[in-house]
């Protein structure tokens, strides 16, 4: 027994020893292929991707073959082509999720697009309400990560995202049960640069508490908007109780404009509602592309959410729905850093969006959390009594 | 019960009959003072004032609500940014998110109702009462607050009382204007009950609705009541009167003043600003430069936005097949109780006069209920719609129609048949006939409500169901403002054209009454 405890110990130091020199290699040879401003933001992902899933890489190093991955099976895209019609619930900016839709159907024509966008709570709203009602129109589900365990556990989500072929050095530990997390949302403060110049633009989130910004700012409504709600606790968190509600009382006097979600928030700045909002990333990116004299301020650490992309338990167009998917891990992703969408890993020999490239270097990223029904309650609470 | 004993319920409470009570006493204000210039005063262009005051009805209340976002917002409204400037203004002197901008937009969305249902009561008024007044010594306005007033107090409650009713049960106005300054009202509630948080609360929603119907049921009591007491005013004796007009000599030019101010604010301003943002080149806070900028395209944009295209004809269909199907309905409902007096038709009439007392939102919860559970598969797609449409705005219907059947002599249909004409051929060819205008005008009227509906059509669309209203709050909270507004001005010139038929039928006051 001894013996075969050394001969055990043995080739588990040795397997050890194997799978660290592999993933230090891996991740030598990744951290090589990466620079510039973007570094920092991958180099934190990454890292967590590495060492958690240490046995999948090593795994999926030790039995690669020359071969060329098949993505895209002539079966598969016959049979989506066949069914024809393809169904996605999202919470993407519409204009995101239209220049994502075009690559699809420029890549496999034939197959007609519908697309329903909502916000967190109306998504959950919608897909709830037609599953309790016997109604199965929905195929794919792209949206906050907070909503996707609901409907994971009232059964409206598959089980398990559908098995794809995944492309190289994809993150495992995106691979989740609500689907794949290949979308990451970062909370920033946007600002309209014919209101507020550069200089005196908000330059951390504890700003927005000052005086100077009463009647200007525009957030989603912090009492019904989940991922704002999980973005506040998490600060509560970091800053302590104190320092947290000082702020909160500070920020409440400022008497926001309050919008259902991150994206009407947005737009408020963008139409001059408001000269600073509490948004995301993306709705900056879409405000650039539209022309819009925004300007933006990354919050340190970065914090926001994920959007897991999956299939519905009961998919009218199974195979449209996984070939969607497929291409979104493939495909797609490539597209999101090209429109100020963050995928798993930022590929520097594709064209990067300028909101993407100025995530500066030296920034901390938060992952978030999700909290319980009663933890999200009692903190709404809290902030209801302030209002 | 966690609704019921939440402080947020009661803050609704408060801020809906705040919110109600102003609106309905603002628009029922204008809605006399312009019934009083038409028919009492030789005010110049009264023909052009009668068709002025109802032209905000013309307006989808949705897209009122936007207007005034373009208008009196803080930062970007336009009248606000122009006052800022004339007068050096460090603050906007106006703020639309808040309960007095709701109770503003409301009270002149409601205040054609009002003045249909005024202007109608003061014709119908003997005006020898007033002569008498005056030759007694009284001045105008002693007139018409010792005489006039008193007498029209039931048209003046009526429309007081509809006017809390709409406001009470409308999420339009609260949706747009209510929810960025967190004033929650009753519709509010049951629409964030719904929509907000990680599931939604049907159970919480049921019960705000069931305070909500209380209240509306119960204020339907009392405009019965009131309504059924004007035999106490009755001043229509066998006598008959002509119309006249008072000289009030330079004030006439003051009371053209007010119609014409009234005119603005509900109807020109409003479709001028959407008007404009329909030419703008992109979202922005519009600006003198954008009048060299102004471009078509987002005309042309509808076309490429297939969901503005599937709701536009989603609307076209609900509002012309929905509102025949209802007419129908109503014909049937109105023949029976009109033609047939029994029992079981009183009972029909008022099973079918329910839904006025059930605001749009509690039927749109209803209907979800209902269908959840009864496995018709209607669910999810249009004809949810279609019967949450019909049943809600069935009254409006019968209403247009038992008038019509009501002014048709029995005698008539006697004399068909004694001539031996079967009930269809007499139906076909004395009673469709004679009560055409009240049917075309119901027809028209429900076709115009269905058009624009947002209420019911909010909570109960799906994904290829959209209809046009809903839509254009997608966009509103989007940011697609330019696109919104040119889907807006070619409702707006929808809902014109269909009224204005409507109106030359003359039967809108007969159904708003």
């Amino acid at each position: 027994m001894k013996s075969s405890g050394r001969g055990g110990v043995s080739k588990t130091v040795s397997g050890i020893l194997m799978i660290i020199f592999l993933v230090v290699g891996i991740g030598a040879g990744y951290f090589a292929g990466q620079s510039g401003a973007t570094t920092q933001i991958v180099t934190v992902r990454a890292t967590a991707t590495l060492m958690s899933t240490v046995t999948v890489t090593a795994t999926v190093t030790q039995t690669a073959t020359p071969t060329p991955k098949v993505f895209y099976p002539a079966e598969l895209v016959e049979a989506a082509r066949r069914e024809g019609k393809l169904v996605i619930y999202h919470t993407l900016p519409p204009a995101q999720m239209d220049k994502l839709v075009a690559e699809f159907k420029q890549r496999f024509p034939g197959i007609e697009v519908e697309t329903w966008r909502g916000g967190t709570a109306e998504l959950l709203s919608k897909v709830l309400g037609e599953y309790r009602g016997g109604v199965y129109a929905v195929d794919v589900l792209f949206g906050s990560d907070a909503p996707f365990v609901v409907l994971h556990r009232e059964g409206v989500l598959a089980r398990r995202p559908p098995e794809v072929v995944l492309p190289d050095g994809f993150p495992s530990e995106l691979i989740l049960d609500i689907g794949y997390a290949i979308r990451r949302i970062f909370f920033v403060l946007m600002y309209n640069t014919k209101l507020v110049s550069a200089e005196m633009a908000p330059k951390t989130i504890e700003d927005l508490a000052k005086p100077e910004w009463r009647g200007k700012i525009s957030a989603a409504d912090f009492t019904t908007h989940t991922p704002t709600i999980y973005f506040l606790m998490q600060l509560k968190e970091m800053w302590g109780e104190e320092k947290f509600w000082n702020w909160m009382k500070g920020l409440l006097a400022n008497k926001p404009i309050w919008k259902s979600e991150t994206l009407p928030a947005a737009v408020a700045v963008e139409s001059g509602e408001a000269a600073v909002a509490l948004t995301v990333h993306t709705n900056v990116a879409v405000a650039l592309d539209r022309k819009a004299p925004v300007g933006w301020t990354w919050l340190n650490p970065l914090m926001g959410w994920s959007t897991p992309l999956t299939m519905a338990a009961r998919p009218p167009h199974p195979n449209t729905a996984k070939l969607f998917i497929q291409f979104m891990l493939v495909d797609g992703v490539k597209t999101m850093q090209e429109i100020g969408e963050m995928p798993p890993l930022l590929n520097k020999d594709l064209p990067i969006h300028p909101v993407l490239q100025s995530i500066p270097p030296n920034l901390r990223w938060l992952p978030n959390k999700i909290y319980t029904d009663q933890e999200r309650e009692a903190f709404v609470a809290e902030v209801k009594k302030l209002l | 019960m966690r609704v019921f004993s939440s402080s947020d319920l009661i803050v609704s409470l408060l801020n809906s009959a705040y919110y109600a009570l102003g609106a309905a006493l603002i628009s029922t204000l204008i809605g006399f003072a312009l019934a009083w210039i038409v028919t009492r005063t030789n005010t110049p262009f009264r023909s052009i004032i009668e068709v002025m005051a109802v032209m905000p009805y013309m307006i989808p209340m949705l897209l009122l609500s936007i207007s005034y976002v373009f208008l009196l917002s803080p930062r970007m409204g336009i009248i606000n940014s122009l006052l800022k400037g004339l007068f050096n203004l460090s603050e906007a002197p106006f703020n639309i998110y808040s309960l007095e901008g709701m109770i503003w937009v409301m009270a002149i969305f409601e205040a054609p109702f009002s003045y249909l249902i005024i202007s109608a009561a003061l014709k119908n008024m003997d005006p020898t009462l007033e002569e008498a007044g005056k030759v007694a010594g009284s001045s105008t306005l002693s007139v018409v607050r010792r005489i006039v007033i008193p007498i029209l107090m039931p048209a003046l409650l009526a429309s007081f009382m509809i006017n809390v009713i709409r406001s009470l049960e409308i999420l339009d106005i609260p949706a747009i204007l209510g929810l960025p300054a967190r004033v929650m009202v009753l519709p509010t509630m049951i629409y964030t009950t719904l929509w907000s948080g990680l599931a939604p609360d049907l159970r919480g929603a049921t019960s705000i609705s069931v305070i909500l119907f209380a209240l509306t049921a119960g204020l339907i009591y009392l405009y019965r009541y009131f309504t059924q007491q004007t035999y106490r005013y009755a001043t229509i004796g066998g006598r008959g009167h002509t119309q006249t007009f008072n000289d009030i000599g330079k004030w006439r030019y003051v009371t053209f003043a007010f119609a014409l101010f009234y005119f603005m604010l509900s109807s020109v301003l409003p479709l001028l600003v959407i008007l404009f943002f329909s030419f703008m080149p992109r979202l922005k806070a519009p600006e003198l430069e954008d009048l060299w900028n102004l471009t078509l395209k987002n005309y042309v944009e509808i076309f490429n936005y297939p969901v503005a295209f599937r709701a536009f004809f989603n609307s076209l269909f609900l509002s012309t097949a929905g509102a025949s199907l209802a007419i129908l309905l109503c014909f049937l409902v109105s023949y029976i109780s009109v033609r047939m007096r029994g029992r079981g038709s009183g009972i029909l009439e008022t099973v079918a006069s329910l839904p006025f007392a059930t605001p749009s939102l509690v039927m749109a919860v209803g209907l979800m209920w209902a269908y959840l559970f009864i496995p018709i598969g209607i669910y999810g797609t249009i004809w949810i719609l279609m019967v949450g449409y019909i049943t809600r705005f069935l009254p409006f219907g019968i209403r247009s129609v038992s008038v019509s059947l009501l002014q048709i002599h029995k005698d008539l249909e006697d004399s068909s048949k004694v001539c031996g004409a079967s009930w269809l051929r007499t139906l076909y060819n004395i009673l469709l006939p004679l009560a055409r205008p009240g049917i075309i005008a119901g027809w028209i009227v429900l076709a115009v409500i269905f058009l624009r509906e947002f209420s019911i059509s909010i909570l109960l669309y799906r994904a290829g169901s959209e209809v046009l209203p809903v839509v254009i709050f997608d966009m509103y909270i989007n940011g697609f403002w330019p696109t919104l507004s040119a889907i807006g001005s070619l409702m707006v010139v929808i809902s014109l054209a269909l009224t204005f038929i409507a109106l030359r039928l003359g039967r809108i006051s007969s159904i708003a009454g």
